[in-house]
């Protein structure tokens, strides 16, 4: 039996127990079923209860209409109890099963905590923070929300390799997590990547790559599709050409990357607008530098930086504001690209290695005085603080 | 809103909902599309809103869900998608493909998410989704933002980042990165030029950079580049997308890269270059040439293209070259450019003579003399039609045309009344040969309805040397010549007595005269006695 089969009799006891009571022969019957079921989905399993949706450790169940229904009703009942997430470790006994019908029945009268007088041996529950969100993203605090977008969007980019046919859907749910995430919280997602004293990662390097690129390009009005298509190939050309201390030229990276995005065969032999202006970016970095694509000197712009950030011949890592700085002084680097990135990112980007007028070393974590860029908000000896005065960038005289 | 109105905007979900039930059935579906297209774009303001319960329009719910109804609303939701508008242009077949997409989703993880990856890759085309996250990204979300709740509360000063961080950052390691030559990292530069503010963007750069990242053509270039040059693409292409792309980007501008990618496409052998190569419409590709061509360009890609080009092609691209040569000097020079790299024989297959307008004779006259292909001009000017023809040979110099003397005894055998035009530009050289060639011209086609004043400046023309006067004589005993004509012909006499003698003596003949040419021949005697007493 599946584990849609135990939503269906979670369900079913639950308005059993409504209706009937926790004693009744109708409710023990259900409880009942409610136990053969969970034994016949082999526990140990979970159901998460999230958002509007039901999962079974994690993957989506498979739910028609109707069954979407009933579970959206024990979800609700759930969820009054602040449970998200039901396990069962083992076959529940019929008096267990029972007893969460009861408590699920109180859920779906509104008495919340029913649960918590419960000590069950073979179920568990908890609390998923964030859980409810959904249809009211506007309640996620939009920091949270901007810094675990961007942490699955490094998680994701592991898995991306350096090699191999190029997996278009989780490119693309990274280029959709940083967009969101740069919408949510612009500052908190750039300070996730750049001011941690995490390793610099190819992932990490790469998905810095793409926000780099989603950051400027959200400062002028562009329509989605040249957007992400100049964000996924930024992603892609990091991805497919950085190595372990800086990587492959432009040149060679994109053309690595074409090859990986043509290697990927497109779902049902059609391919997407998505795909076709993505790839025709590749291939005006491989084949003509830029081409007459303006957007593909930013993709380039974007790879030299994260290049850049582990330089070759080096044991130290640049931080954003280096990197800049490198950018500013190379001729080759186009200058209104330059600065609009410059101005995406702020001229004491987060992470930049400041020193305080006292002399105290410092690292910025984001804007700070609206009026002084040289004001920005600085991490000191443990404590975010805007400084009094203007900061000094760690390497001038 | 009116209860009809209402009622219209309810039935176009209803009608989307009907597709995909027609998708997933395998029953055809263009018309109930193209019917579809058209409600929706009368109603182009609607927005329809999609829930687990069904279809909502204009907050009411249209479509209930159930076994058969909007069975796709439910997964189309836990994708993420809210609301369906239109985003024009749309097609009926962006209809068919999206219903199609809709009748595959079923609530499942890899469906969804491929669904969802192909709404995020605008692959639902002529539409606009409204997109939020999908029921996985909430899990996801939840699942992780324990964490990042942590790392928040550090970053906004409740706690102490890692320690790395705080330590006091290493001078050195800076300076050793500026040692690099390859990053030429300059702190103090920056941050000079960063408060001199030289870093700040003015609106105009904004929308300079705007303007270039998102202009259409310019994608649509590089899409199409890519499409054609890399196989995998050039195998999934739409032939008439990309037959569209093409045409419109050489009307915007006819560059280099786009007529190679023809002249390869023409001459592809891959089943998908074929399939592209036939989609191109040959009138509306050489026009699409002829208005993005600069003059300035390189000729050779054009030239190649010619070379391999199926004659239709090749001949519409040569006359509407041709037409514009007839009112460009630049195009005449680009014309003459462009026949260097294109075999002459070539010319002759392909350029159907007969289509051509007298402008364009002038002009192909000019080129092909440019060319010094005089043989070839003299095979196109047999087979031109007779008024091209004149105006071919009207665009040569005079000294040329006795060599065309085929073409111009076809135009007098024709009775073409250019020729008459011919002789008075004749008339404009010195060289014997060309008055020679007038003479007997004139003497062999004395039947002709000569234009009047070309013949009577042809007549003062011969009568400049003996060979021509004789002609003149000849002419104006000639009784098949016009009568002014003959007058023409007698008066220019008027400095060779002797001849004029010989040109007006009497004949019995001359009783049946006009009375006008009588008049004349009788005045020229009496002026003849007259002189003779005088001179007695």
């Amino acid at each position: 039996m599946s584990r849609a089969a135990v939503v269906h009799e979670l369900y079913v006891a639950m308005r059993a127990a409504t209706r009937y009571g926790r004693a009744h022969p109708s409710t023990e019957a259900a409880a009942t079923r409610l136990a053969e079921a969970i034994e016949a989905a082999s526990p140990p399993f979970a159901l998460q209860l999230v958002g509007e949706a039901v999962f079974a450790d994690r993957q989506l169940l498979p739910l028609d209409l109707d069954a979407h229904r009933r579970a959206m009703e024990v979800a609700r009942a759930a969820h009054a109890l602040q449970v998200h997430e039901l396990s069962f470790s083992v076959t529940p006994s019929r008096s267990e099963a029972a007893a969460l019908a009861g408590a699920l029945a109180d859920g779906a009268r509104g008495r919340e905590g029913a649960l918590e007088e419960l000590l069950l041996r073979s179920i568990g529950w908890r609390e998923i923070p964030q859980a409810d969100w959904g249809e009211e993203s506007q309640e996620v605090d939009p920091e949270i929300f901007a810094v675990t977008q961007v942490s699955l969007a490094v998680a994701d980019a592991a898995g991306l390799g350096s090699h191999g046919e190029w997996r278009w859907s989780k490119g693309l749910a990274i280029v959709r997590r940083l967009e969101r995430a740069l919408a949510s919280h612009r500052v908190a997602a750039e300070r996730t990547l750049e001011a941690n004293d995490l390793p610099w990662t190819l992932a990490r390097r790469s998905v810095s790559a793409a926000r780099l690129a989603e950051n400027a390009l959200s400062l002028l009005r562009l329509p989605s599709s040249a957007r992400r298509a100049t964000v996924h190939a930024a992603l892609m050309i990091a991805a497919s050409g950085l190595r372990e201390r800086g990587g492959l030229p432009l040149e060679e990276a994109a053309a690595a990357a074409l090859d990986r995005a043509l290697a990927a065969a497109p779902p049902r032999g059609r391919i997407s607008p998505h795909r076709v202006r993505a790839v025709a970016l590749l291939r005006a970095l491989a084949a003509d530098g830029a081409g007459d694509l303006p957007a593909a000197k930013l993709v380039a712009l974007t790879y030299r930086v994260e290049r850049d950030r582990r330089p070759e011949g080096a044991s130290f890592d640049l931080t954003k504001v280096d990197l800049l700085s490198a950018a500013a002084a190379d001729e080759t680097v186009d200058g209104a690209w330059l600065r609009l990135v410059i101005n995406a990112e702020g001229v004491l980007p987060p992470g930049a290695r400041v020193v305080l007028s006292d002399g105290s070393p410092g690292l910025v974590m984001g804007p700070g005085d609206p009026m002084d860029a040289w004001r920005p908000s600085v991490l000191v000896a443990g404590r975010v603080v805007i400084p009094d005065a203007p900061v000094r960038l760690g390497g001038e005289r | 809103m009116r209860a009809r109105e209402r009622g219209a905007r309810v039935k176009i979900a209803g009608a989307l909902d009907a597709l995909v039930r027609a998708s997933r059935s395998g029953a055809p579906t263009a018309r109930l599309a193209a019917n579809l297209r058209g409600a929706w774009l009368e109603h182009g303001d609607l927005a329809i809103e999609i829930r687990p319960s069904g279809l909502i329009v204009d907050g009411r719910l249209a479509v209930p869900a159930d076994a058969q109804a909007a069975r796709w609303a439910l997964p189309a939701f836990m994708v993420g998608a809210r609301t369906l508008a239109l985003a024009p242009p749309l097609e009926a077949p962006d209809l068919e493909r999206f219903a199609e997409a809709l009748a595959r989703l079923e609530v499942e993880e890899e469906s969804l998410r491929a669904f969802g990856d192909w709404l995020f890759e605008d692959g639902a085309e002529g539409l606009a989704v409204e997109l939020h996250a999908s029921f996985v990204e909430v899990l996801e979300h939840a699942e992780a933002a324990f964490d990042a709740a942590r790392g928040v509360r550090a970053a906004r000063g409740a706690a102490a980042l890692p320690t790395g961080v705080t330590q006091p950052i290493a001078a050195v390691e800076l300076d050793r990165a500026a040692l690099l030559p390859e990053l030429g990292v300059d702190i103090a530069r920056y941050a000079d030029d960063a408060r001199a503010r030289r870093f700040e963007l003015t609106g105009a750069d904004l929308r300079e950079l705007e303007d270039g990242a998102s202009d259409p053509a310019a994608w649509s270039r590089a899409e199409l580049r890519a499409v054609l040059e890399l196989p995998a693409l050039r195998s999934l292409a739409d032939p008439h997308d990309v037959s569209r792309r093409l045409l419109a980007w050489l009307r915007e501008r006819v560059e280099a890269p786009a007529l190679a990618m023809v002249t390869g496409l023409l001459g592809a052998d891959d089943a998908a270059g074929r399939r592209v190569a036939a989609a191109l419409d040959p009138r509306a590709l050489a026009g699409a040439i002829l208005e993005g061509l600069r003059f300035e360009m390189p000729t050779e890609e054009l030239g190649d293209l010619l070379a391999v080009a199926p004659a239709p092609l090749a001949r519409a691209l040569l006359h509407g070259l041709l037409a514009e040569a007839s009112r460009r000097a630049d195009a005449r020079y680009f014309l003459t450019q462009l026949a260097y790299s294109w075999p002459p024989q070539r010319w002759v297959e392909v350029w159907a003579p007969d289509a051509i307008e007298p402008e364009q004779a002038r002009a192909l006259t000019r080129v092909l003399l440019g060319l010094g292909l005089d043989a070839l001009l003299g095979d196109a000017l047999e087979a031109l039609p007779a008024e091209s023809a004149a105006a071919a040979l009207e665009a040569m110099d005079p000294e040329q045309l006795p060599a065309h003397e085929r073409a111009i005894e076809r135009l007098a055998s024709q009775g073409d009344a250019g020729v008459s035009t011919l002789v008075g530009k004749m008339t404009g050289s010195t060289a014997p040969q060309v008055r020679s060639f007038v003479g007997e011209l004139l003497r062999r086609h004395d039947t002709l309805p000569w234009e009047p004043r070309e013949f009577s400046r042809a007549c003062r023309h011969l009568a400049l040397d003996e060979s021509g006067r004789d002609v003149l004589v000849e002419l104006s005993r000639s009784t098949r010549l016009d009568t002014r004509l003959r007058v023409s012909a007698l008066n220019a006499l008027r400095g060779d007595p002797e001849r004029q003698r010989r040109a007006s003596a009497w004949r019995l003949r001359e009783l049946m005269e006009p009375p006008e040419l009588r008049a004349a021949l009788k005045r020229i005697r009496q002026t003849s006695a007259s002189a003779a007493l005088e001179e007695a």
